[in-house]
């Protein structure tokens, strides 16, 4: 087990699209593990995605039991091949991103969607859920994509926010 | 921030043309500073920016303030440079709180602000942007302000949201006031 390295943008591999998981072996697991102590070596960390590790699989990990202030939530989820298949109830919501370190970020997002992925074991599943776990949710699928909060902002001084330090 | 670097933040206001901008940008670029953030806006048709800049360790004030000379005289500005202790380039503080975002909407009356923002105040919230305006008729002016905060953690935010609810009140004004969680991803 260990934690792994975050990358921070502007590192390139940011900005790449993640390939799907194909096979669930213990490759797999052994990634998991590492990436599961990962999220939880970050104070607060709600998500991740694996290519924040450098790893360019389609996986996400979603807590929102990790947050500051309690929020409904699923617990740990982990979400393989992960596919928004409905979204609602659009909010503007800030948002900070371990890859970008300095800054949050006012990103509109939807409040409810449906999503459906593969677990650990490459079972299908289908989750509907709301508001925080959503909004980490589609978070963590952009970086799958390619996709980082700096693409949603249009102006820096309205939407961009010097994080302050702990 | 690069501790061999001096930081200044640097005024600008006078009366808005085209190419104010570009001038005292070239001016920078001349000068091999790097700005490193900036906010310009019109107020009235005054043009205001607000820059902050590195540049070599060689340069002061004077030498920063020289270099906009030609801009200042052709276009009739103001230019203030002062100087940044690198504790204050960036802001630092223990203690985050939670972001808080406060809409207001009505009749303008005399002391809106300052009713609010004091009892922002006396609960120790820290506003991080302000902006405001008064529009509508002169005899029926209606005033609306947008304000964001961070609200420390040990702050009763249910007593501090009855409170500008009580405020809203006796101002006759509507005030929105949304308390919101960072999502760290």
């Amino acid at each position: 087990m260990a934690v792994l390295q975050i990358l921070e943008y502007p590192d390139p591999i940011l900005k790449q699209l993640s390939k799907e998981v194909t096979n669930f072996n213990s490759s797999l697991e052994t990634f998991l593990k590492d990436f599961i102590e990962t999220l939880n070596s970050h104070k607060y960390c709600v998500g991740l995605a694996a290519p924040q590790t450098g790893n360019l699989q389609r996986i996400i990990g979603i807590d929102i039991s990790r947050a500051r202030k309690p929020h409904l939530n699923n617990g740990l989820l982990i979400l393989i091949n992960p596919k928004i298949l409905e979204v609602s109830d659009f909010k503007i919501v800030r948002e900070g991103c371990l890859s970008i370190p300095d800054f949050t970020a006012n990103v509109k997002r939807a409040m409810h969607i449906v999503v459906a992925y593969q677990n650990a074991k490459g079972e299908a599943k289908i989750l509907s859920t709301k508001d925080f776990e959503a909004h980490a949710i589609q978070h963590e699928i952009d970086h799958l994509d390619g996709v980082l909060f700096l693409d949603k902002i249009s102006n820096p001084a309205s939407d961009l926010f010097r994080r302050v330090r702990y | 921030m690069n501790e061999s670097k001096n930081y200044f933040a640097v005024f600008v206001l006078g009366t808005d043309s085209p190419g104010i901008v570009a001038d005292i940008s070239k001016a920078l670029f001349e000068l091999g500073a790097n700005i490193n953030d900036s906010s310009h806006t019109i107020i009235g048709n005054q043009f205001a920016m607000l820059l902050l800049i590195s540049t070599e360790p060689v340069y002061n004030t004077e030498t920063i303030q020289n270099a906009f000379q030609i801009v200042t005289q052709k276009r009739g500005l103001t230019v203030y440079t002062h100087q940044l202790r690198h504790e204050d380039v960036y802001r630092k503080s223990s203690e985050p709180g939670q972001l808080c975002v406060i809409h207001l909407y009505g009749a303008d009356k005399p002391g809106i602000v300052y009713q609010v923002t004091s009892l922002l105040a006396k609960n120790s919230v820290n506003i991080t942007d302000l902006s405001t305006r008064r529009f509508g008729s002169e005899s029926k002016p209606i005033y609306i302000m947008y304000l964001e905060a961070e609200v420390p953690n040990n702050i009763d935010t249910r007593k501090l949201g009855s409170d500008l609810n009580k405020l809203a009140l006796s101002l006759n004004v509507e005030i929105k006031y949304e308390l919101e969680e960072v999502a760290s991803l």
